[in-house]
């Protein structure tokens, strides 16, 4: 009986501390940490460029960006993933999505071309200077939407009409959803927390990416504390989207604008030969894939269900588990060229280095 | 004789007959107000004085004291500290607050009004979002902000903003007949606020409840980015010095996403695209209670309302949803501690934003 007592006090106690630790659900602190009413204060505006919308203080980099931390910085006593670090140096920490100081004019981007291949070419008028659309683009639209995120969109949905950069992938942003019900972090984030990251499909109304969100954004990250990420195995012919492939994936987001890069195979079964790099495709259990089982956060996976987790899984299941465009690229920004996650120069077929291919194709090489 | 008798009897039953209040606005002995001579046993009564009208002072010299709930004399300064509480609903501040905080040095806290407060050292005499264009009433301060503010007149809140003299400018307002608020007149505008209509609570909200309170004049505008047409709310006496905290290019824009570049006045909580607006008053009370810690106004045909329906006519969302006219305790003239409002804390009662953005806590 006092065995009993004492367990369920301990539950108990546990519960409401996991309640009270902050878990950088939805936006949390004080409101004048990122708004303010009227853009006055002591007679001055908060915001030069201001007011902004939804009275925020600052815009999106505004707020995500600082010169002294490239993870997470305190604004009050609200935590603040970092997406740009504006110091003067790379930075050699940075989120899941990586960080756009690569492809910034004026920081990485020192000529205005050398850092174009390293991120998304997000910062208005700083166009692409290779590039005139999204490489792979299977739309037809003549509106920019999917063409340059540096420019405004000129879109025919009103909703989208003049969205550009963040805005360009991060259409509808909810940073009061409640995304993490309770302080609950191992949850899966879909439509009603806003979406995974806030990337619904600008398009469709029931379709976003659906995830497991990391609680500081990967700031650290190991096997055992990572985003985990949704995937659906399907035809291999057409050219992706959330339509096409009928679930709520990061793939399909990513194709949204690079679909001709989900048209791999000649035969919608996929299989060898590959066309293209396979994404959305099961890691099969045999030969050197087969040796990939404990997971590496630099060359994530896809897993084909999530409703059982109760957390991120340091066990990767070929078989089941899939390669995606995350596995390979960083969405925002990295050192390396065509936003990729390490180094394709280091990539020499016999070698031991860090090239991340070797997390899969293990008998190419060794990733160490 | 008996005839004289009779018509004087008559005459009085008639005075007495007559509705209380429909002679004068002010109530009670004229010597609360006024002194004849300022001299009393041969002393001066009032130091400073003889002032303007036979007063006693002016516009603070009456209008000091603290209020009980019985006082004929609504007293917007207090000369000590006022019990305020934390919503301002429950102490024995008015509608309009107090002025105490503000004289007593910290200038984010009131109004810093000529012979209350110095001139505000963060801001200097300009207000904060000032545009002269806000002029339907009268115009203020014709030739830019080189004078303080006052109580009443040109550089003032109260009156008709002729006159630079306030007591010139609200001359015959406390005595006229105020049966009906229209806004013609400063006697008959609602709180001498020429050309605002509303309903005046009986004792200037002390104590509001659901069912005891002013009752704001505003409209729902579909259009904000144009200078108002309806110049009669109350979030357009505001903008008479606060303008582009109200209307035009600064306040909301054409384009994706939310609209909002600068909180919304005179606009319907149900006309907001968000989820949430229409649980008003959220942690404060019964979904559609009115609660007069953050009033919201309405077209009036209603009377007194103690039920918002959320009809675009009775939920609208007003500058003196979140400020204090007079002054509060708290900085920006909040009707409650900002420091409070803390997003996703999960306990939305001691922040006042919450009674409409209630998913917000």
């Amino acid at each position: 009986m006092k065995r009993n007592i004492l367990g369920v006090t301990i539950w108990i106690l546990a519960f409401i501390i996991g309640l009270c630790t902050s878990s950088h659900a939805r936006v949390s602190g004080v409101c004048s940490n990122c708004h303010t009413m009227h853009n006055s204060q002591n007679g001055q505006p908060v915001s030069a460029d201001g007011p902004n919308t939804n009275l925020t203080k600052y815009d999106c980099v505004g707020c995500h960006s600082s010169s002294t931390s490239s993870t997470t910085y305190q604004l009050g006593d609200s935590t603040v993933p970092v997406v740009l670090y504006t110091g003067g140096s790379a930075p050699t920490q940075y989120l899941a999505g990586g960080n756009f100081w690569w492809v910034k004019e004026g920081l990485g981007n020192t000529d205005g071309k050398i850092g174009d291949p390293k991120g998304h070419n997000v910062f208005l008028g700083e166009d692409d200077d290779f590039l005139t659309e999204a490489p792979g683009s299977s739309i037809n639209c003549t509106n920019s939407c999917h063409t340059r995120l540096s420019e405004k969109a000129q879109a025919g949905d009103p909703r989208l009409q003049g969205k550009y950069g963040c805005s360009g992938c991060h259409v509808f942003v909810r940073h009061h959803a409640n995304d993490h019900p309770n302080g609950n972090y191992n949850n899966v984030v879909g439509k009603d927390g806003g979406w995974y990251r806030y990337l619904p499909s600008p398009h469709v109304t029931n379709y976003g990416v659906e995830g497991i969100e990391d609680s500081d954004w990967q700031a650290t990250v190991s096997a055992s504390d990572h985003n985990e990420y949704l995937g659906k195995a399907t035809s291999f012919t057409n050219s992706g989207g959330f339509m096409a492939i009928g679930a709520d994936t990061m793939t399909a987001y990513c194709t949204g604008c690079h679909g001709n890069f989900h048209i791999e195979n000649a035969d919608y079964k996929g299989g060898s030969p590959w066309l293209r790099h396979p994404s959305d495709a099961v890691i099969p259990d045999r030969g050197e894939y087969a040796n990939y089982t404990t997971y590496n956060p630099l060359a994530p996976v896809a897993r084909p269900d999530l409703s059982n987790f109760n957390g991120p899984s340091a066990t990767v299941t070929p078989g089941q588990d899939m390669v995606m465009c995350l596995s390979c690229h960083r969405p925002h920004g990295s050192p390396y060229d065509d936003i990729l996650r390490w180094d394709y120069s280091q990539c020499t077929v016999g070698n031991s280095s860090e090239c991340g291919c070797f997390i899969c194709h293990t008998n190419k090489g060794t990733y160490q | 004789m008996k005839h004289k008798w009779l018509m004087l009897i008559i005459f009085m039953a008639l005075v007495l007959a007559l509705p209380q209040g429909s002679w004068a606005r002010v109530q009670g002995a004229c010597s609360d107000c006024h002194t004849m001579h300022n001299s009393q046993n041969g002393a001066t009564i009032y130091a400073n004085g003889p002032y303007r009208a036979l007063t006693k002072g002016d516009c603070v010299g009456c209008h000091t004291g603290t209020n009980s709930g019985s006082n004929n004399i609504p007293y917007v300064l207090d000369n000590s500290q006022p019990n305020y509480g934390t919503f301002g609903i429950s102490g024995n501040t008015l509608a309009g607050g107090n002025f105490y905080w503000v004289k007593n040095g910290d200038d984010t806290t009131g109004h810093n009004v000529e012979g209350i407060a110095n001139v505000d050292q963060n801001i200097g005499m300009t207000p904060p979002g000032w545009n002269s264009g806000f002029n339907a009433n009268g115009q203020i301060a014709p030739n830019g902000w080189d004078h303080q503010l006052t109580c009443a007149g040109v550089y003032g809140c109260h009156g008709k903003h002729e006159e630079v003299d306030d007591f010139a400018d609200i001359r015959g307002a406390h005595h006229a007949d105020d049966s009906t608020i229209d806004g013609s007149t400063v006697g008959t505008s609602f709180r001498f606020l020429y050309g605002i209509k509303g309903i005046e609570d009986s004792d200037w909200e002390y104590q509001p409840t659901s069912t005891e309170h002013n009752q704001y004049y505003a409209v729902n505008r579909t259009d904000v980015s144009s200078m108002p047409s309806d110049t009669a709310t109350i979030n357009y006496l505001c903008a008479e010095c606060h303008g582009d905290f109200h209307s035009g290019t600064g306040v909301s824009y054409t384009g994706s996403g939310s609209p909002w570049l600068r909180h919304p006045s005179d606009f319907a909580l149900s006309s907001a695209s968000g989820a949430g607006y229409t649980d008003y008053p959220g942690p404060f009370g019964t979904k559609g209670t009115y609660w007069p810690g953050a009033p919201l106004g309405s077209d009036l045909t209603g009377g007194v309302l103690s039920t918002v329906t959320f009809s675009g006519t009775d939920d609208i969302v007003l500058c003196i949803s979140c400020h204090r006219a007079h002054g509060s305790p708290y900085a920006d003239l909040l009707r409650w501690d900002y420091n409070n409002c803390k997003a996703s804390s999960g306990n939305g009662s001691e922040c006042g934003c919450f009674a409409c953005h209630t998913n917000k806590y």
